[in-house]
C-alpha cells in the first residue's frame, strides 16, 4: 500500500504537464485570432488550459487517499512493442512475409512458456495466413517479400 | 516556423533524390522491349476519386494496349496528392512506377513551394484531359446573372462562399474573383468539396466555385444557380453558360487536369512510348465518349510534354500570383 | 406515394432478386463479414481496394456489391470487440465495453446472438426509414447546417464523459486530451500545421484506425498476453444452450435496439456524423435511461445491442443524402458515388426519377443482404466462440499480425503502425490507473468537427454565438446537451451521498 492513490497522482500530474506544455506550446507557435475569425490556436490553448486544470482535479484528492498501484506487465509490453517495432522496421523494406514472422516469434516470447519450434511455425503460418487473406479474399496486393537494392 | 519546418522537409526530398541517385547505378534495363513486366501506377488520391476513376481508365487502356498490367496503388494524402507524389519521385525511374498528378499538385506547390513541386521533382508525360470550376449560388440569392450577382454582393459585402479547403483551386478562384470584381467575400472552407456543396444547398453560405462533375447534378436538377464558368471557352454541355473571360476577366480560367508523370531520370524511349500511348488512348471515340459524358471533362488533352511543361509552368506563376495576394503564400 | 410505394417495392425486388445481383449482394455482405471481423481494415479500405473489380460488373450488381461490404463490415466489426476486446472497426469500439465484459462471463455466444439480432433490427429499420420517408429525411440533411453539427457534437461530447466508467472528471479530462490530439495536422482555416514537428505523415492527422487499433487493440495484448489466469477463463464449455440469451435479456436487449435505430438512423442520414457516433450515442443514452447504470461496463446486454443497431442502421441511412442529395457524407460513399458516375450514373435528386429500378434495386438489396447477413452469422457464431478454445498464447500473435498489417494496408506507411504502438502505450497506462479509453476515443473523433463547426458558425454569423440559439434546431440540442450534464451531474451527487459513509 502507498501512501497516496499514485495512479491518479501520476496521471493527474502528467495531464496539468500535457495541458500546460501543449499551451505553451500552441501560445508561442500559433496565432489565437479572434472570436468572429479564430486563428489555429484558440481551440488548442483553451483545451490544454482545461486539461491542466481537470489534472489537477484528478490529482489533488489522489494525494489523500491511498491505493496500491498496479502492476505492469512489463514482459508482455517489451515482447510485443519489439515485435510491433520489428514489423514496422522492416514491412516496407522487406515485405510483408518477413514483416510477420519477426512479428510473430518476437511477441510470442511474451509468453514465458512458448516453445521455439510452436512458435517459429506460427510465424511462418501467420505470414503464409495472411499474405493469402490480403491478397486473395481482400485483392489487397502487398509484396510478401522483397530484396532491398 | 514555417521557414524551420519547409527546412526540414527539403532535407527530407534530398534524401529522397540521392536514394534516387544510388538506384540509377543499377544495371540499364533493355528499353526497347519495355514493359517487360507489370508497371505500377500511383494514384496520389484515395479510389473512387476522379484522379482515381480517370488514371484506372488510362492503366486499364494501356494494359490492353502493351499486353501487361498496369495495375493502380492508392496512395493518398498531403496536400495536393504530396505524399504519392514524393513517392513517386522516390522511385527508380525505370519505367516500372508512373504516377498520375493533377491540378492540385501545382496549387499547392504555389502555395507552399517547399513539400512538392510536380515542376521541379517529376517528369511530365501528358496531360489526359481538363475538367473546369463553375459559380454556382443558393438558390436563396436574389440573382440571376453574373452581372445580377455583381451589383447585389457589392450592395452586401461580406457574402460568403465555401471551398474544399484553404488554398484549393476552389477557394484560389474565389480569391481571383473577388480582387479582380473588386468585391468582399468571406471564405469559408470545407474539408472536400461534398461537405462544402452541402450548406450551400441549404442556403447557409451563398456560393461555391464548385467543379463540375461534382456541381452538374445540382445544375441540372436546378438546385443551385450556375452564374459562370472558369473554362477558356464555353463548355459544350453548357453551352448558355458564360465564361469568366467573356464576362471581362481575361485570365479567370481554372481548369481542374488530370496528368501522367513519370519519375526524373526515366528513359527517353520509354517516356516517348508513353506519349505516343496515351495520344493514341485519348483518341479512342469510346474514351473520348467517356472522358466527356462521365467524367465532364472537355476534349482537350495535351500530348506534347515540352508544351504541358509550359502549360504547368504559366499555372503555378499564376496560382503563385493568387496565393501571395491572398497572403496565403509561404516562402 | 404510398401506392407507389408497392409498385416501387415490387421493381426493387424485381431487381434484386436477379441471380447475378442475389450472388454479388452475398458475395459483398461474406466480404464485409470477413473486413468487419478482420481488425484495422474497415469498410473503407476494403471498398477502395475492390472497386477496380466492380468496374467490370453491371452498375446496379457494382454497387449491390459495394453497399453489402459496407453494411456487412458494421455486423462483423463487433465480432471482435466481444471475443477479443479488439474492435474490428472504430465503429465496433462501443461495443467492447459491454460485449467483452459479457464473454469473460462465459456469455460471448449470447452477445454475438444479440449483436446480429440488433444489427437486424438496425439495419431492417433504417431500410424501412429509407423506402418510405428519403426525400423527407434528405430535407432534413440540409436542416443541419454548421450551428446544428456543432450543438449535436457537444452533446456527442457531453455524452462521452456521461459514459465513461467511475469519474467523470477523469472522463472529461479524457475527452479533452482527445481533442487536443484532434487538432494535429493541419488547420481548415488557415492551412497551418498545428504539432505536426514537420512531419508529412502527420499533415492529415493522426489515423483514426490507427488510435483505436492502439487505444483497445494493442492495449488489450499488453494486458493479458502473460496472465495466465485469463486464458483459462476464456475456455469454457460451448454448448448450443451457451448462444442463446435468456427471457430477461431479450426484454432488455429489444427496447435497446429499438432505440439504438432510431440515434443511429438519424445520425447516419447527417454527412459528416457517422455510425462511430452513432454507436457512441446510443451506449450513452442507454445508460442515461437505465435504472441501474452501474450494470454497464460489466456486460449490460442493452450496452452491446444498443450501438450495434445504431451503427447498421446508421450505414443504411447513410445511403439518403448519397443517394437523393448527390452528397458524398463519407469517404466510403464518396466511392460509391465514384462507382456510378463511373458507370454513366449521377446520384441526385434526379436519380429516383430517372434510374427507378436502379435506386429501388438498390434498397430492395439492402434488405436481402441483412437477410443474408443474418443467415450467414447465426451458424458462424459458433464458429467464433470455438476461437476462444484457441489457447491465447497462440491467439495475440495473430491478433497482432491482423491488426499492424490492417493498419498498414491502408496507406503503406509505417508510420502509422507506430502510431497504433504509441497509443498501445498510452492505451494500457489508461487502463491500469482507471482512465476511460472511450471517452478519450470519441473526444478525438468528434474534437475536429466540434471545432470544425463553431469556427464555420462564427465565420457565417460574423462572430456572433447568439446564432446557436436564434436558430431553433440548434437551440433544442443545445438545451438536451444542458440538461444531460445537469442530470449526470445530480446523480453522480446523488450516488456520491449514497456512498459516502462506504467509501470513508
Amino acid at each position: 500500500m502507498h501512501r497516496h492513490d499514485i495512479g491518479d497522482l501520476a496521471g493527474g500530474v502528467a495531464l496539468v504537464l500535457f495541458g500546460l506544455a501543449g499551451t505553451a506550446y500552441t501560445l508561442l507557435h500559433y496565432e489565437v485570432g479572434t472570436i468572429r475569425m479564430m486563428g489555429p490556436g484558440m481551440v488548442p490553448s483553451c483545451v490544454g488550459i482545461l486539461i491542466a486544470i481537470l489534472g489537477a482535479c484528478v490529482a489533488l484528492p489522489a494525494w489523500s487517499r491511498s491505493q496500491s498501484a498496479p502492476k505492469i506487465a512489463w514482459r508482455a509490453v517489451i515482447y510485443v512493442s519489439a515485435g510491433v517495432a520489428a514489423f514496422t522496421a522492416t514491412v516496407r523494406s522487406f515485405g510483408i512475409g518477413p514483416a510477420i514472422f519477426l512479428l510473430t516469434v518476437i511477441s510470442a516470447r511474451a509468453d514465458r512458456e512458448a516453445s521455439l519450434t510452436a512458435v517459429l511455425m506460427l510465424g511462418v503460418g501467420l505470414a503464409l495466413g495472411g499474405f493469402a487473406l490480403f491478397r486473395y479474399a481482400l485483392n489487397i496486393p502487398l509484396p510478401f517479400l522483397l530484396v532491398p537494392e | 516556423m514555417s521557414v524551420k519546418f519547409s527546412a526540414t522537409r527539403r532535407g527530407v526530398i534530398c534524401g529522397g533524390a540521392s536514394a534516387g541517385l544510388l538506384s540509377l547505378a543499377l544495371p540499364a534495363l533493355g528499353q526497347t522491349a519495355w514493359p517487360e513486366r507489370e508497371v505500377k501506377v500511383i494514384v496520389p488520391f484515395a479510389a473512387g476519386g476522379g484522379t482515381d476513376l480517370v488514371s484506372r481508365l488510362f492503366a486499364q487502356k494501356l494494359s490492353d494496349r502493351l499486353g501487361k498490367p498496369f495495375f493502380v496503388e492508392n496512395m493518398a494524402g498531403g496536400t495536393g496528392g504530396s505524399i504519392g507524389s514524393r513517392e513517386l519521385a522516390r522511385s527508380t525511374p525505370n519505367g516500372y512506377t508512373i504516377g498520375s498528378g493533377t491540378s492540385s499538385g501545382i496549387v499547392a506547390a504555389a502555395i507552399d513551394p517547399g513539400p512538392y513541386n510536380p515542376l521541379r521533382d517529376l517528369e511530365p508525360i501528358s496531360r489526359y484531359g481538363a475538367t473546369t470550376i463553375v459559380l454556382v449560388v443558393s438558390p436563396s440569392m436574389p440573382v440571376r446573372t453574373f452581372a445580377e450577382f455583381v451589383a447585389y454582393a457589392k450592395t452586401k459585402p461580406g457574402l460568403t462562399y465555401a471551398s474544399s479547403g484553404i488554398g484549393s483551386a476552389n477557394h484560389l478562384t474565389g480569391v481571383m474573383l473577388a480582387k479582380q470584381a473588386g468585391l468582399e467575400l468571406t471564405h469559408v472552407p470545407y474539408k472536400g468539396e461534398g461537405a462544402a456543396i452541402t450548406d450551400v444547398l441549404s442556403g447557409t453560405v451563398d456560393m461555391i466555385f464548385v467543379s463540375l462533375p461534382l456541381g452538374r447534378v445540382h445544375m441540372e436538377s436546378a438546385a443551385l444557380r450556375p452564374l459562370a464558368i472558369t473554362s477558356a471557352q464555353r463548355f459544350p454541355m453548357f453551352p448558355d453558360l458564360p465564361t469568366f473571360v467573356e464576362l471581362g476577366f481575361a485570365d479567370l480560367i481554372v481548369e481542374a487536369w488530370y496528368g501522367l508523370y513519370v519519375p526524373k531520370g526515366t528513359p527517353d524511349a520509354i517516356r516517348d512510348k508513353l506519349v505516343a500511348e496515351i495520344s493514341a488512348i485519348r483518341r479512342d471515340e469510346a474514351v473520348l465518349k467517356q472522358l466527356i459524358e462521365q467524367f465532364t471533362f472537355d476534349a482537350r488533352g495535351q500530348d506534347d510534354p515540352e508544351k504541358f511543361r509550359a502549360y504547368m509552368e504559366a499555372e503555378l506563376a499564376r496560382f503563385r500570383a493568387a496565393a501571395l495576394a491572398a497572403g496565403l503564400a509561404k516562402s | 406515394m404510398s401506392g407507389d410505394l408497392t409498385s416501387n417495392i415490387l421493381l426493387g425486388l424485381q431487381t434484386a432478386l436477379q441471380p447475378d445481383n442475389l450472388w454479388f449482394c452475398f458475395l459483398g455482405v461474406l466480404l464485409g463479414t470477413i473486413i468487419g471481423v478482420v481488425p484495422g481494415i474497415g469498410a473503407l479500405t476494403a471498398i477502395a481496394m475492390l472497386f477496380p473489380i466492380t468496374l467490370h460488373l453491371q452498375p446496379t450488381s457494382a454497387i449491390i456489391m459495394l453497399a453489402g461490404i459496407f453494411y456487412g463490415s458494421s455486423y462483423g466489426g463487433s465480432t471482435a470487440s466481444i471475443l477479443l476486446n479488439v474492435p474490428g472497426d472504430p465503429n465496433a469500439a462501443a461495443t467492447c465495453l459491454d460485449g467483452y465484459p459479457m464473454a469473460r462471463q462465459g456469455r460471448a455466444g449470447v452477445a454475438l446472438t444479440l449483436v446480429a439480432g440488433g444489427s437486424f433490427i438496425g439495419g431492417s429499420v433504417g431500410i424501412l426509414l429509407m423506402m418510405a420517408f428519403s426525400p423527407l429525411l434528405a430535407s432534413l440533411a440540409l436542416k443541419f447546417g454548421p450551428p446544428e453539427y456543432f450543438a449535436l457534437m457537444t452533446l456527442g461530447l457531453l455524452a462521452a464523459a456521461i459514459i465513461s466508467e467511475g469519474s467523470m472528471v477523469k472522463g472529461l479530462a479524457m475527452v479533452l486530451l482527445g481533442i487536443f490530439l484532434g487538432t494535429i495536422g493541419t488547420d481548415v482555416y488557415t492551412g497551418i500545421e498545428r504539432f505536426t514537428f514537420g512531419s508529412p505523415s502527420l499533415t492529415d492527422g493522426i489515423s483514426m484506425v490507427a488510435v483505436t487499433m492502439g487505444l483497445f487493440g494493442i492495449s488489450e495484448v499488453y494486458a493479458t498476453a502473460t496472465d495466465r489466469a485469463e486464458n483459462v477463463a476464456r475456455q469454457s464449455k460451448i454448448t448450443f444452450r451457451s448462444m442463446l440469451p435468456t427471457w430477461d435479456d431479450i426484454r432488455r436487449a429489444a427496447p435497446a435496439a429499438l432505440r439504438g435505430t432510431g440515434v443511429g438512423a438519424i445520425l447516419g442520414i447527417l454527412p459528416g456524423a457517422g455510425s462511430t457516433i452513432a454507436a457512441f450515442m446510443s451506449y450513452s443514452l442507454e445508460k442515461r435511461l437505465s435504472k441501474d447504470p452501474s450494470r454497464f461496463g460489466r456486460g449490460a446486454v442493452e450496452g452491446v445491442t444498443a450501438p450495434e443497431a445504431a451503427n447498421n442502421a446508421a450505414d443504411q441511412t447513410a445511403f439518403i443524402p448519397t443517394l437523393t442529395l448527390g452528397i458524398p457524407g463519407k469517404p466510403t460513399m464518396a466511392i460509391i458515388m465514384g462507382a456510378l458516375m463511373i458507370h454513366g450514373i449521377q446520384p441526385g435528386p434526379l436519380m429516383l426519377t430517372q434510374k427507378p429500378d436502379l435506386f429501388w434495386g438498390l434498397v430492395m438489396s439492402f434488405w436481402v443482404g441483412n437477410l443474408l447477413l443474418l443467415v450467414l452469422n447465426l451458424p458462424l457464431i459458433g464458429i467464433w466462440i470455438r476461437l476462444l478454445t484457441i489457447p491465447y498464447k497462440l491467439l495475440f500473435p495473430a491478433i497482432l499480425v491482423f491488426i499492424c498489417l490492417g493498419v498498414y494496408s491502408v496507406n503503406r506507411n509505417p508510420f502509422e503502425v507506430w502510431t497504433v504502438l504509441a497509443f498501445g502505450g498510452l492505451g494500457y497506462v489508461m487502463r491500469l490507473y482507471g482512465f476511460p479509453i472511450a471517452a478519450l476515443l470519441l473526444g478525438f473523433v468528434l474534437g475536429p468537427m466540434v471545432e470544425e463547426n463553431f469556427r464555420r458558425t462564427m465565420i457565417i454569423a460574423r462572430g456572433s454565438p447568439a446564432i446557436f440559439i436564434e436558430r431553433p434546431l440548434s437551440a433544442a440540442i443545445l438545451v438536451l446537451a444542458v440538461l444531460a450534464v445537469g442530470i449526470a451531474v445530480f446523480s453522480g451527487l446523488k450516488r456520491r451521498r449514497a456512498a459516502f459513509p462506504v467509501a470513508e
